[in-house]
């Protein structure tokens, strides 16, 4: 039996609605709700998808469970602590990585590695081990020195995704993880995922790849509009038909007729 | 290790690498200063001081009276006596003289027979000179007040210290510098430590939110408010810097400033004590991690440097204001202990007080203890908004 790891309970966000919005949408709402009532469960050990188009609420529940923002009502327990009560605790466990997440141009590689790993508490001899280890994997090691500024694109993304794992997080969330990544770079990083997850990490990662979804996740919860439409393995979401032809079953269910 | 410290750590070394920021924020407000300070002392000199040619002086019918005073060592003109009124208005127009002095032809006398309660119109003397020419404007000057005094003196009916005793009874030398830097220095030395917060605070906190890289800490088990110290500690070693350099730079050329007239302006820097320096630096000290702290509220509010710029620009002209309060206000510090309650005041006040020779000790120690307790305060304020996402997110 595994073991549950992550724990979602029903999850609220809203954000406020500005005049000018209000007149675009026709509402007399103020608050647009993000995510609602949201819950989920992952596993120790497996990788958690969570597929939705853009806008659907992938990002902010991310963003609530790395406790970037705090949610409206819910609560969620990550190995334990609390994202409400413990947000500190929850930092320590888990590793964040999205495309808002930017690194100081002025500092190498080299500073950013040990700087953070210093926030987080990382013993200076293990420290060592895994610049040493992931720089290799992610091939920063050349680059060790040069300035964030004057690394490639790819590169940089390599090295937010070395930083989000400096302090070995039991959990690791990835907000797209493979986004505006050529093939290659994208290559590394499923590779890394899976390597995580043999690791026995867990990975909660969202993303709008189908293909993605079906090569590298145990579960996957669907959210469309801000709710959790769907959650099952994959393997039992794609019994009948593949992942795309199920989703979009399940956008005009949630919908109605038209998805334009 | 304490991650407050950490953090500290991370924001000084990416100033103190930085030779560009390092020369722009440190060395250049302190060179700048003394150039342009510098300059201005030179410039001032040359307008007045001795260097310059002695000025040209022409009267009609001059009075053997005004030859006399004009010849005491205080003026030290010699006149020259003219026949035409019209010629000398020439060579006023051609700057060729500075001034020119019409007297009535029986000046003396006239003088003599007037009598102040007839009512009638008195004896009258026209002065011209070129408004466009500093150096006449300036001997203009001096010609009325030796005209007035002589009127004085012709009409004495009471004496002012007569024996030119020491009437200013404060004691002690260097006065006149003291009294100089008591209403000059405040001012200058607020303003310095404002731009030298202005000068690293923006971008550490507005900076950071418009690249996104404050995201990146915030996900971090670091408490809010140890990253919020940490930055506050680091920002207020680096303004110090900066604001140590301006200081310096204003030390040096200061002599070079007050150096009016020939006449050194006594600017004794040893008349102040060891205890005058020290809390001299504790006011700066305690005035930079208020500013800090102050500007960081305004900056964690912006959302971008330029914005955070723009929003600090009324607390320039407020701290502005309060610093040229120490140039009027009776020439002294305030006694009463709840004007050292008020932020940035208490410091402008304490620092009249040092540089005036009329340290109170209460009242420092009161400024600087409110000064840290404003920082306190204004701790928990940028903590609170670091806790926000309205507005550590905000775009």
């Amino acid at each position: 039996m595994m073991q549950e790891i992550l724990v979602a309970k029903n999850l609220k966000k809203t954000f406020r609605l500005s005049a000018k919005q209000r007149q675009i949408e026709k509402t007399s709402l103020y608050e647009r709700i993000a995510v609602s009532d949201l819950s989920f469960t992952a596993n120790e050990g497996e990788i958690f998808g969570l597929l939705g188009p853009n806008g659907a609420g992938k990002t902010t529940t991310l963003r609530m469970l790395a406790t970037l923002i705090a949610p409206d009502s819910g609560d969620a327990f990550v190995d334990g602590a609390s994202i409400v009560s413990d947000p500190e605790g929850v930092r320590s466990k888990v590793g964040f990585l999205t495309s808002e997440l930017r690194l100081e141009d002025y500092f190498t590689p080299n500073y950013l590695f040990d700087f953070f790993s210093s926030l987080h508490n990382v013993e200076p001899q293990k420290m060592e081990q895994r610049k040493k280890m992931l720089f290799e994997k992610f091939g920063v090691d050349k680059f060790a020195e040069v300035k964030v500024a004057n690394l490639s694109t790819g590169m940089k993304q390599k090295l937010s995704i070395i930083i989000s794992v400096v302090h070995d997080p039991k959990i690791i969330i990835f907000d797209e993880p493979t986004n505006g990544l050529d093939v290659l770079t994208a290559k590394v990083v499923t590779d890394f995922l899976l390597e995580l997850k043999a690791q026995g990490k867990t990975i909660i990662l969202s993303t709008h790849i189908f293909s993605l979804v079906e090569k590298v996740c145990d579960t996957v919860g669907v959210i469309i509009n801000g709710k959790m439409v769907a959650c099952d393995t994959v393997k039992e979401l794609t019994k009948e038909k593949n992942l795309e032809d199920k989703f979009f079953d399940l956008y005009v269910q949630e919908e109605g007729a038209s998805y334009e | 290790m304490n991650k407050t410290f950490i953090i500290a750590k991370k924001e000084l070394y990416r100033f103190f690498t930085d030779r560009r920021l390092l020369f722009s924020t440190v060395l250049l407000p302190g060179l700048m200063v003394y150039i342009i300070y510098t300059f201005m002392g030179s410039a001032f000199s040359s307008m007045f001081g001795q260097g310059a040619e002695a000025p040209r002086v022409l009267s009609v019918n001059t009075p053997a009276s005004i030859t006399a005073i004009a010849a005491e060592p205080q003026y030290g003109f010699g006149i020259i006596d003219i026949d035409s009124e019209e010629d000398g208005k020439n060579e006023i127009i051609n700057k060729t003289a500075d001034i020119l002095m019409v007297f009535p032809a029986d000046f003396d006398e006239a003088v003599a027979a007037y009598e102040n309660a007839s009512g009638g119109l008195a004896p009258d003397v026209a002065v011209y000179y070129e408004g466009s020419d500093t150096a006449a404007t300036a001997v203009y000057s001096s010609i009325i007040g030796m005209l007035e005094e002589y009127e004085g003196r012709i009409a004495n009916k009471f004496d002012v210290n007569r024996d030119n005793a020491e009437a200013d009874l404060s004691g002690g030398g260097g006065n006149v510098g003291a009294q100089m830097m008591s209403s000059l220095l405040p001012l200058l030395l607020i303003i310095f430590l404002f731009t030298a917060c202005m000068s690293v605070v923006p971008d550490s906190f507005a900076g950071e939110k418009e690249r996104g890289t404050i995201a990146t800490l915030l996900i971090t088990p670091v408490k809010r408010s140890g990253l919020v110290m940490g930055k506050i500690i680091a920002l207020g070693i680096i303004a110090l810097c900066s604001g140590i350099s301006s200081f310096v730079g204003t030390f040096l050329s200061l002599p070079n400033l007050m150096n009016v007239g020939g006449e050194e302006a006594s600017l004794e820097l040893t008349a102040y004590s060891v205890e005058d320096y020290l809390f001299l630096l504790l006011i700066i000290i305690s005035t930079l991690l208020m500013l800090v702290s102050l500007l960081s509220i305004v900056s964690a509010y912006a959302k971008t440097v330029k914005e955070a710029t723009t929003l600090a620009t009324p607390l320039m002209i407020v701290i502005m204001l309060v610093g040229v309060t120490a140039m009027f206000g009776g020439g002294g510090a305030q006694t009463d202990f709840w004007y050292y309650l008020i932020p940035a005041y208490n410091s402008v006040q304490s620092m009249v007080g040092i540089f005036g020779g009329e340290f109170n000790l209460v009242n420092t120690i009161i400024a600087v203890c409110s000064n840290v307790v404003y920082t306190g305060l204004f701790l928990v304020i940028i903590t609170k908004m670091y806790n926000s996402e309205r507005i550590i997110f905000a775009r």
